[in-house]
């Protein structure tokens, strides 16, 4: 009868321990929906004084984002998004500080754009970046763009067909895969580059593109009193990615424009679409080639310890526009415009090597290689990299293959197409 | 004190206090089916309880006198007065100096018999008996050739024939003879052979058992028409006196399995049994786990295909359900129609009861752990949705879904209890009600209610296990709030745990998957086509393991030859 | 031999042995740091190396086949300097266990759930071996097949949905790591990872079926370095160069994980296994050292000893190592010197001994 109850309690004690252990202590990383902001986009700029941090984080307002909330709250009355700033010391104290400001706890798992103002770019971001990478919250594939003047003015910036910023800055990212012209960046992806050896990287800049057209009158401000003219006429205004940033060892050491950062993606493996204006092979006319896929190989290629790079890129691209009625689809002439291609494609990489050469930027990845293909060539060139970069000696090799005309040869009558 | 001390001693060198032997003795009986991995192994022979004696038939006082009238007197003290025990005295034989005497109950008998082939034959044919004290012969004469009823049996104990008189049978007395005669004329009112409620089918016999053993024993035999179909009755209950039998397959079901059923259920002492509910939970092997050991059926093929599997059922009178043993765990995944139906799409509603079942266990701690824990692990635009129908809801989220998933038992109660008319109205008055009323006033959120919905859909899927999936779901609940995803993840290694350590008549409750036999995996995940299935299930350890022959594959090109 | 009842089979053997390297896969990230590329090299060399290890517990446990880890000492060493040997084994078992519990408890705080403290993951892990070893080794071999079949499809899972980030030249340069850390590498991954497998010559001697035990063993051993060689393959893939700096780089490439912009983070599907199998490890460590101080006290049955143990294994893990640093520090530096004595130094020592004893002994027997 002992052993019994014996039993009965020690399983009674054991169960209860047990469910109260579970339900008094307490959970300690519950947390409700509602008890969270979400942050979908951080901004970085220079502080009040020297030393200081401000962080612009853009926090989501749920209940205008929803399904089909928007229209139901009164339309456009609520601000899908709303900015906090904070100034501090750090960012991870700055960040923890702009709860003084928002009630609810921010949470950093889906944030999908940090934005940097060009003074800090210029100044060096490894102080900011630190937190970013170990804390396990904010996502490995934040994408990374650097702000013309200011990053506020951007994360302010309204857009016209998505709700928030961040999403537009996120959109506008993706869409490189259209002109190639420039190549989103994750945080993962810029400390990869910045970890390996004598390597750059290029970070795309975004900016505010002030657009010559005057809306009319703006159909959505409902309700609103006819306002004095100087307020009506305000230029419309679209955030725009322009030109690349590039950096060296966390600091921004200058920039390149849309063709180069094209041909940064032709060689680098990335560029998945896009236009090139090459002039026609009798040269009266410009022709606009598609390119749909590229592929590179970068070779290194070292004689008595003496390195040099072999680049060859093969285009895939068609006939997108012409502005005349010469009737390009023959294989001759799809041959000879390929050799325009050709052409027009190294000059742009090789002048795009030369931009680098002479910010002793290392873009492309070529200490990399040298290293991956002879560790020990790299290490006599590793201390003295940046002037032996710039002497560095690179072949560029272009092969496209232009495949075709698209729908038709030429818009001409038969006998006007010579 | 010093006994304390001479205890704990006793106790460090021996292991433990010795304990009763319990009285399914399931250590024994898991020796039966070590994991070999591969053909019998050695099997412990279990050590076979005594036989309880058979009741003191020998002494005297308990038969029956050759006295009619002491018999009619005790008989009659036996029954109290009962109204629907009828004593019917009538003379027959030689000049009418024989005097019998019938006993049965009105309502249990066949009357027709009583009349056309008892007491007709007794007065009008038995002009040529004599009394006992002439010839000998006349208890002879009027079981061979006056009583003209397929059934009869000598009987002299007073236990017994009370049994026999509440089951239904008719005792004859005769006065002068110390044996009487019992007459089989078991006939009542009963359901008639309806398709079963719970196990509906598209494809497939729509005959489920009923009520009475008699019709069941007769529905599997004309399922498996083999002679080696084997039904072992007995008794079992002190006032309900039920009868239990089990039904084997001589030659197929190994011996061992036959043999502790049968100890199992011999040494059951309560004094009723109302369902088969009552035997399933008496005879269990593990009796605090939460998932069902012993399986049960309504509809006799299901039943004939166990049997043909190397099972053995077990039918109780008075239920429709009959038990199946050893029952595994995969079995609840497996419906009859899966084998009447082609493999493919059979294949394919495996799959889907299998996910079934886990999302009715862990759809709701998976959300709340999703939602609290580890809110990065949902789309952004999802999340935002669900954040703004969280906004001014009185309730944190793991209450609310708490207060749902009781609604909806309630509801599901209710549901079965409720009478067929009314039926219809509460599901419509749970949909409208609980689901859109509750939403739209602000009490739930629209999520919660579409994450129960699923679970609530799911559960019916797999109709065996829907019992221990709505205790598991509030056990995974619980865990999930508090912990989050390693929350969930203790809940699934815990629910692994109890499941390998269960039994099923001292077989692994997870076989063939845990341990692993490979021949078996044919009907697990997959249902392989019937040409394919040349064994029967080696975990069973049947006895002769082959059911049909090589390479019966249909096809053109098999007998060209 | 007379503490365990139960008997299981080989091939639940090839899932116990393979279970019990996966669940050691927190090892790389010790190994990572020192050679984030060339850590399939190191591998494969350990593999190479351990071979002739895994032939040796095969043969001492077919030499006593009836006896597990403390009999055989017993029977080598005789009975006092047996016990004493034993003892050390013992006291490594429960630190190992100590050690192994801590891990995975220590990792779901840094990294997932931060404000839980470690002591919360460390009472439902050992609360669950608990549960499990009174089942015996029935119920823990059958665990076995499970934690595989977890293990395995989550790592090809993510290994399809990475495949658009794993790119080959994070390979290069091989052959290109300074040697003293590849040494410390390699030491790390024998003497941790597969040195574990001679914990299990305690429950060898359960198996019922003896002819297929090395078949199975070393088909759990492939096994299990195959999966080791995946999870080294993905990591190196991934990251690079940047394997170096985190603390727990198999988690990081499952970080970077995008599914169709879905924009969707599900790392922890995959920590979830990962927990499934380091309690599959620790839940086996424990349930030897279970046996073997047992044995060792001569008790009759292990069940008495295993809430005391509980106890002592829950109360250790809160002592020692009182950050995640200290613990990596341990296991990279002082513990695998250690591993490397007590899981393959004194097997080979022993294995020697039984070796000359048995020919002395015929010798003595034929005269």
């Amino acid at each position: 009868m002992n052993n019994k109850k014996w039993k009965l309690k020690k399983a009674a004690v054991t169960a209860l321990s047990a469910l109260l252990m579970l339900s008094l202590s307490g959970c300690w990383s519950y947390q409700e929906l509602n008890n969270y902001s979400y942050v979908v986009g951080l901004g970085i700029d220079k502080g009040s004084s020297p030393g200081k941090v401000r962080i612009i984080e853009q926090l989501a307002v749920p209940s205008a984002l929803k399904k089909g909330g928007g229209k139901d709250s009164g339309g456009g009355g609520t601000e899908s998004f709303w900015n906090v700033e904070s100034d501090g010391d750090t960012v991870f104290a700055t960040i923890r500080d702009i709860t003084r400001k928002v009630q609810r706890k921010p949470f950093y798992g889906h944030n999908r754009v940090l934005v940097f103002g060009s003074e800090v770019a210029r100044e060096g971001i490894f102080t900011y970046i630190d937190f970013f990478v170990r804390d396990s919250e904010p996502r490995a594939t934040t994408w990374m763009v650097v702000a013309k003047n200011k990053a506020d003015e951007i994360l302010h910036h309204k857009p016209h067909l998505e709700k928030i910023p961040a999403d537009k800055i996120e959109k506008i990212l993706e869409s490189h895969v259209y002109t190639s012209s420039y190549h989103n960046i994750q945080i993962r992806e810029f400390v990869e580059n910045m970890l390996s050896e004598g390597q750059a990287a290029v970070v795309p800049i975004i900016e505010i593109y002030e657009q010559k057209i005057v809306p009319s009158e703006s159909k959505e401000e409902k309700g609103g009193s006819s306002r004095g003219d100087s307020e009506k006429k305000k230029p419309d205004t679209v955030l725009m990615i322009n030109n690349c940033a590039v950096f060296k060892d966390y600091k921004m050491v200058g920039q390149i424009d849309n063709i180069q950062a094209r041909s940064y993606s032709f060689v680098t493996n990335n560029a998945k679409g896009g236009i090139i204006v090459v002039d026609s092979p009798d040269g009266k006319e410009k022709l606009d080639i598609e390119f749909f896929g590229v592929k590179s190989k970068v070779k290194p290629v070292i004689k008595d310890g003496v390195p040099s790079i072999s680049v060859t890129v093969k285009i895939r691209c068609g006939l997108g526009d012409q502005q005349s009625k010469k009737n390009y689809g023959t294989p001759e002439m799809l041959k000879k415009i390929g050799e325009k291609v050709n052409a027009e494609m190294k000059k742009e990489i090789m002048d795009c090597i030369s931009k680098s050469k002479e910010m002793k930027a290392d873009i492309f990845g070529f200490g990399n290689e040298i290293y991956r293909k002879s560790p020990k060539t790299w290490k006599k060139l590793k201390s003295n990299w940046d002037e032996e970069y710039k002497k560095l000696d690179v072949k560029v090799k272009v092969e496209a293959n232009v495949e075709g005309t698209a729908t038709i040869r030429s818009i001409a009558k038969p006998g006007e197409d010579k | 004190m010093m006994n304390y001390i001479k205890k704990l001693l006793y106790i460090l060198k021996y292991g433990g206090k010795k304990k009763k032997k319990p009285r399914c003795d399931i250590e024994a009986a898991a020796e039966l089916h070590p994991d070999t991995g591969g053909g019998k192994g050695g099997m412990a022979a279990a050590e076979s309880k005594p036989s309880p004696k058979p009741e003191a038939a020998r002494d005297p006082s308990l038969s029956i006198s050759d006295k009619l009238d002491s018999n009619f007197d005790k008989l009659k003290g036996i029954f109290g007065g009962s109204g629907d025990v009828v004593f019917r005295e009538f003379y027959f034989g030689k000049e009418k100096t024989l005097r019998g005497g019938l006993i049965f109950i009105d309502g249990l008998v066949d009357k027709n018999i009583i009349n056309q082939s008892i007491i007709k034959p007794m007065m009008y044919d038995s002009s040529y008996l004599c009394s006992e004290s002439e010839c000998e012969k006349t208890p002879e004469s009027i079981e061979s050739s006056l009583l003209s009823v397929g059934e009869v049996q000598r009987e002299s104990e007073t236990a017994k024939l009370v049994s026999h008189i509440s089951s239904g049978d008719t005792v004859f007395l005769v006065d002068g003879f110390d044996k009487a005669f019992v007459v089989s004329t078991r006939k009542w009112e009963n359901r008639g052979i309806q398709e079963p409620q719970t196990e509906i089918v598209v494809r497939g016999p729509r005959e489920g058992f009923t009520e009475t053993l008699r019709i069941n024993t007769s529905l599997l035999r004309r399922k498996i028409k083999s002679p080696d179909l084997t039904f072992e009755s007995m008794v079992i209950g002190q006032r309900t006196k039920t009868d239990v039998c089990i039904a084997y397959l001589k030659g197929v079901t190994p011996q061992h399995i036959v043999d502790e059923l049968r100890r199992r259920l011999k040494s059951i002492d309560t004094d009723s049994i109302l369902e088969s509910g009552y035997i399933e939970q008496l005879i269990e092997d593990s009796p605090f786990s939460l998932f069902p050991v012993v399986g049960n059926t309504e509809k006799p093929d299901v039943a004939a295909a166990k049997i043909l599997e190397g099972r053995a059922a077990v039918i109780v009178d008075g239920t429709p359900f009959v038990l199946t043993v050893p029952y595994l765990f995969i079995e609840s995944f497996q419906t009859s129609e899966d084998y009447y139906m082609r493999y493919w799409f059979a294949s394919f509603l495996r799959f889907i009861r299998f996910f079934a079942f886990f999302i009715t266990v862990f759809a709701p701690s998976i959300y709340l752990a999703v939602l609290t824990y580890h809110a990065e692990m949902i789309p952004t635009p999802l999340l935002f949705t669900l954040a703004a129908s969280e906004e001014g809801l009185p309730f944190p989220i793991f209450i609310e879904m708490f207060l749902m998933l009781i609604v909806f038992e309630i509801l599901r109660e209710a549901g079965v209890r409720l009478p067929r008319p009314v039926g219809q109205a509460v599901s419509i008055v749970g949909a409208l009600v609980i689901g859109q009323a509750a939403v739209a006033a602000g009490i739930v959120s629209d999520f919660t209610v579409i994450v129960i919905a699923i679970t609530a859909i799911s559960s019916f899927c797999v109709t065996s296990q829907a019992d221990s999936g709505a205790l598991l779901r509030f056990i995974c609940y619980f865990f999930g709030a508090a912990l989050g995803g390693f929350g969930i993840v203790v809940t699934i290694l815990g629910i692994l745990i109890s499941l390998t350590k269960q039994r099923s008549l001292g077989m692994p409750y997870l076989s063939p998957i845990a341990p692993l036999v490979t021949e078996d995996l044919k009907d697990v995940l997959i249902r392989f086509p019937h040409w394919k299935m040349t064994n029967r299930p080696k975990s069973l350890e049947p006895e002769d393991i082959r059911r049909q022959g090589d390479d019966q594959m249909p096809g053109a090109y098999r007998n060209e030859q | 031999m007379r503490l365990e009842k139960g008997r299981f089979s080989s091939l639940e053997l090839l899932f116990i042995v393979a279970g019990l390297m996966q669940g050691s896969i927190y090892v790389s990230t010790y190994t990572f740091s020192n050679t984030p590329r060339d850590e399939w090299l190191a591998l494969l060399v350990s593999w190479v190396i351990f071979l002739p290890f895994a032939f040796v517990y095969l043969k001492l446990s077919e030499k006593y086949p009836n006896d597990s880890l403390v009999g055989i000492h017993d029977k080598v060493y005789g009975s006092v300097a047996g016990k004493a040997l034993s003892a050390a084994y013992c006291l490594y078992l429960i630190v190992s266990s100590a050690m192994n519990f801590r891990f995975p408890s220590a990792f779901l705080t840094a990294n997932f759930m931060i404000a839980t403290p470690v002591i919360a993951f460390a009472f439902f892990i050992v609360a669950l071996c608990l549960y499990a070893t009174s089942g015996g080794i029935e119920s823990i071999a059958q665990l076995g097949i499970f934690n595989t079949v977890a293990v395995v499809s989550s790592l090809l899972l993510y290994l399809l949905l990475l495949i658009p980030k794993i790119e080959l030249p994070h390979f290069f340069p091989m052959f290109d790591v300074p040697p003293k850390k590849f040494v410390q590498s390699v030491h790390i991954i024998t003497s941790e990872y597969m040195g574990e497998l001679f914990v299990l010559s305690s429950i060898l001697p359960y198996v019922s079926d003896r002819s297929r035990i090395s078949k199975n063993y070393l088909g759990g051993l492939m096994l299990g370095n195959l999966t080791f060689l995946l999870v080294a393959f993905l990591v190196t893939g991934v990251l690079g160069n940047e394997a170096a700096i985190f603390t727990g780089p198999l988690v990081e490439t499952t970080r970077l994980v995008e599914v169709l912009n879905i924009n969707a983070r599900i790392e922890f599907v995959f920590m979830g296994f990962l927990i499934i199998t380091a309690f599959f490890k620790c839940l086996i460590l424990f349930y030897v050292t279970l046996l073997s101080i047992s044995e060792l006290l001569g008790l009759r049955s292990y069940k008495l000893f295993s809430v005391p143990l509980g106890l002592l294994v829950f109360s250790l893990v809160m002592l020692t190592n009182e950050n995640g640093p200290s613990l990596a520090l341990a296991g990279r530096n002082s513990w695998a010197f250690i591993s490397l004595l007590m899981l393959m130094i004194i097997p080979l020592i022993t294995f020697a001994t039984a070796l000359i004893r048995g020919r002395s002994e015929e010798r003595g027997g034929e005269r």
